[in-house]
């Protein structure tokens, strides 16, 4: 007993230096988070120590920066628990645009705006003066956004070979969908157990994130509501002319048996699953839901489990003007920002600015010429992608936190095209124009909007308690007037009229 | 010569069945997710997968077993374990010993100071900047030190010594042992069954630790298992190298997941049947005497 007491305490000992260290603070001149999107091949090292890392501090210490990466999960509690405790690395960034404005809003960030000028003239340059605002507060310059080359967002997608076998042709309007439910529903043409059929198989839902809808359906809604942009300056969506019609249409679809019955209940997985099995005829899903590039596709699944089956995407959504609106992501996936603490934030800058030089640009994007790729007629050309991946993929996207440089549509295209490994019959290349065409963003609000911060939590749980209520339960008009009034006494109108004040005074970004 | 037993009541009847289906709610999670990480992708896509693989496939696990980040993982949280248990278990014994003497001097109050911790704590931003202040972060410490020493752990120890007849104790002082002495020659041996059992909730506290070290650890060499699953399940982490716009290599996520959460939770799996035996006695002795 005792030998393996000794034995355990020598092991200890011997192996205390390989992890009882720890990082020493304070002797790196721009500590940079850096968030690990992949698995680093083994012979590569590690995501803040690899010879792409190593690449930047060369490039970095050109510049007279010392550069250390400082690893961070993408949890959110680390990010906050950073920020509270002062520990953020020099050059920091948040997903959340909401904790991103509440940084800036307790004083938490650097103006960077400030160092532009002298260490970032490329920033405005490459990302515009416009896209530069989505990171301002109050018109001060709190982070640089990055930038997001596809911004579409949803996609509606109808089962072909269902469509063929009713000899119905492809929906194009509200009413043309509603009778290719009502065909789908009555006439069952994939011969699926009754039990099982589900016309409309599911649309995209995320309860408690924002108080506008948990279900992710604007192209539906914007088919519904008035876009005088003048009469709706401001307004949130419940209240504006059309929403409740919105709502009563999806009640009424429920009603008829024509929406899943579990639709709010059921797990990601249970909807993927009703969709691989073929017993779904339409769904209004992420763009891209269906054409993953590995074994998870769901549409090469489905294929495989049901022979002849395809979705084919369709724009059905059509307003009364005759536009089929979608909304569109904002053009940024981050907010890089600097921290108060930090003494370097024109360090910050200067990093940001060589990341968005034309060279620089085109490595972090593409790998070395010559080694990750070659140049034939001015677009990189990979031959060998599992090389590729082996010896950059794996941390290009971790490394380039201003995102997705605008080579242009030829190079990003051509690159595309090159990573394509299933073939989906050109369905994913129309689903994604599908996405992008005739798509806006709501306006963005680039203050911190007091009303919103002090109420919207409380409109948050009203809501929850609603959305779900107002499409299944029987007494809809009942239901939607009381919703309305305790969304009025809870301060909505508060809200709107913060907002009113705003747009008129800075207008629609 | 055979034990004479009772015949069997409708309460033991109704213990066995009760008892059963909760083994069986507990067994069939995992046998799931067992057999998720043998089947293919498709099957697991498509819900056919139930107790029993469905197209038989090793990727998953060979997936995970290639993962260099999965490997040291492994490695630094069989070190945390190892070392975080020893340390725990040795303070938190150091602790009851004294605690267990009726005679100390203030012992109410040290109880009461104790006890305090129990039901409230500094909270999450106040306890980071203390291990921050003592230059605790990303070292394994940072893991161990905050809580070498669980209250309710410490409560079933001190009552487990308070059992060992004092003049034991007595006898040896009388022979010239000094405390420690007495200690680890005499009660500790006696009190394999408490320690087993502690070392047990210890060791598993620290094979699942996971917030503590998405909080405390930054540097990647110190990640442990759990950190790394979540990563893989939540935060969408890829196993195999990625690229720009795909996987050159095609990766079965979902069976990768599935071969993660049994690699990360067979060793805890593997190791509780052999403590058992001292689990059971020690949990039983420790919360009954006083």
């Amino acid at each position: 007993m005792s030998r393996i007491i000794a034995a355990i305490g020598v092991l200890l000992v011997f192996s205390l230096p390989a992890y009882g260290g720890g990082r020493s603070e304070g002797q790196s001149r721009l500590r940079v988070m850096i968030v690990e999107r992949s698995e680093v091949p083994r012979d590569q090292g590690r995501v803040n120590d690899n010879p792409w890392t190593e690449y930047v501090q060369r490039e970095m210490a050109k510049l007279d920066i010392d550069v250390r990466f400082v690893p961070v999960g993408g949890s959110l509690v680390r990010h906050t628990v950073m920020m509270a405790t002062n520990t953020a690395p020099d050059l920091a960034f948040t997903h959340g645009r909401l904790l991103f404005m509440k940084f800036a809003a307790d004083g938490g960030l650097h103006d960077l705006g400030r160092h532009i000028p002298e260490y970032g003239p490329n920033i405005p340059a490459v990302l515009g003066e416009s896209h530069l605002r989505l990171g301002q507060i109050d018109g001060v310059q709190y982070a640089i956004p990055s930038r997001r080359e596809i911004d579409a967002r949803y996609g509606s997608f109808i089962r072909k070979d269902w469509l063929d076998a009713l000899g119905m042709d492809v929906p194009t309007n509200r009413a043309e969908l509603t009778a290719a439910l009502r065909a789908f529903r009555d006439l069952n043409p994939g011969n699926v157990p009754a039990a099982e059929l589900r016309p409309w198989g599911w649309f995209t839902d995320d309860p408690g994130t924002v108080f506008d809808s948990d279900f992710k359906l604007f192209d539906a809604m914007y088919s519904f509501l008035d876009h005088d942009p003048a009469a709706n300056m401001g307004s949130l969506w419940p209240v504006r002319d059309g929403f409740r019609d919105f709502m009563r249409w999806l009640h009424d679809l429920y009603q008829e048996g024509l929406i899943e019955r579990e639709f709010a209940t059921d797990s990601f997985e249970i909807k993927t699953r009703h969709v691989v099995n073929g017993t779904v005829g339409f769904i209004h899903v992420p763009w891209n839901y269906l054409y993953a590039q590995n074994s998870s596709s769901v549409a090469l699944n489905l294929a495989r489990n049901v022979a002849g089956a395809e979705f084919v995407p369709v724009d059905v959504f059509e307003g009364p003007d005759g536009v089929y609106r979608k909304l569109r992501y904002l053009p940024t996936r981050l907010y890089a920002f600097s921290p108060r603490r930090s003494r370097v934030p024109e360090a910050a800058v200067a990093y940001m600015n060589w990341m968005l030089a034309d060279d620089t640009a085109w490595t972090l994007a593409f790998g070395r010429t010559g080694d990750q790729h070659t140049i034939v007629d001015g677009l990189p050309v990979f031959g060998d992608l599992q090389r590729y991946a082996d010896t950059f993929g794996y941390i290009s996207e971790s490394l380039r936190i201003l995102g997705d440089f605008p080579f242009g549509p030829k190079i990003t295209n051509a690159v595309r095209e090159q990573f394509r490994v299933n073939d989906f019959s050109g369905n994913d290349d129309r689903a994604l124009a599908m996405a992008r065409e005739n798509s806006f963003q709501e306006p963005v609000f680039q203050s911190r909007m007091s009303t919103m911060a002090r109420s919207g939590p409380g409109l948050i749980r009203i809501a929850e308690s609603y959305w779900v209520k107002l499409i299944t339960e029987p007494n809809f008009d009942a239901q939607f007037d009381e919703f309305i009034r305790r969304l009025n006494d809870r301060g909505m109108q508060e809200i709107i009229d913060e907002r009113r004040v705003y747009l008129e005074r800075f207008g629609v970004e | 010569m055979a034990t004479r037993r009772d015949p069997p009541t409708a309460f033991d009847a109704f213990n066995a069945v009760l008892l059963t289906l909760v083994a069986v709610a507990c067994l069939v999670p995992m046998l799931h997710v067992t057999a998720l990480s043998f089947s293919s992708e498709g099957a697991i896509l498509s819900g056919r997968v139930g107790l029993v693989p469905v197209g038989l496939q090793l990727r998953g696990y060979q997936t995970v077993f290639a993962s260099a980040a999965m490997m040291r993982a492994l490695v630094f949280t069989v070190y945390l374990t190892i070392l975080g248990t020893s340390v725990n278990v040795m303070i938190t014994a150091l602790g009851a010993y004294p605690l267990a003497k009726p005679d100390l001097v203030g012992r109410r109050v040290i109880w009461l100071l104790i006890l305090f911790t129990m039901f409230f704590s500094g909270g999450l931003i106040p306890v980071f900047m203390v291990v921050r202040a003592l230059g605790l972060l990303d070292t394994v410490w940072a893991l161990i030190l905050p809580g070498t020493i669980a209250t309710f752990n410490l409560i079933l120890m001190k009552t487990y010594f308070s059992g060992i007849p004092a003049s034991l104790a007595e006898s040896a002082r009388m022979d010239g042992a000094s405390e420690l002495a007495i200690l680890m020659r005499i009660i500790v041996p006696l009190s394999t069954p408490i320690i087993a059992t502690l070392a047990l909730f210890y060791g598993v506290g620290h094979w699942s630790q996971f917030f503590q070290a998405l909080i405390y650890i930054q540097d990647p060499d110190k990640y442990t298992l759990q950190l790394r699953l979540q990563q893989l399940i939540t935060d969408g982490v890829g196993y195999g190298p990625t690229v720009v716009f795909g996987q050159a290599e095609d990766i079965p996520v979902e069976s990768v997941k599935a071969s993660a959460i049994m690699f990360v939770t067979a060793p805890v799996l593997i190791a509780f049947p052999f403590l058992q035996k001292h689990f059971v006695k020690g949990a039983l002795i420790g919360s009954l005497k006083e």
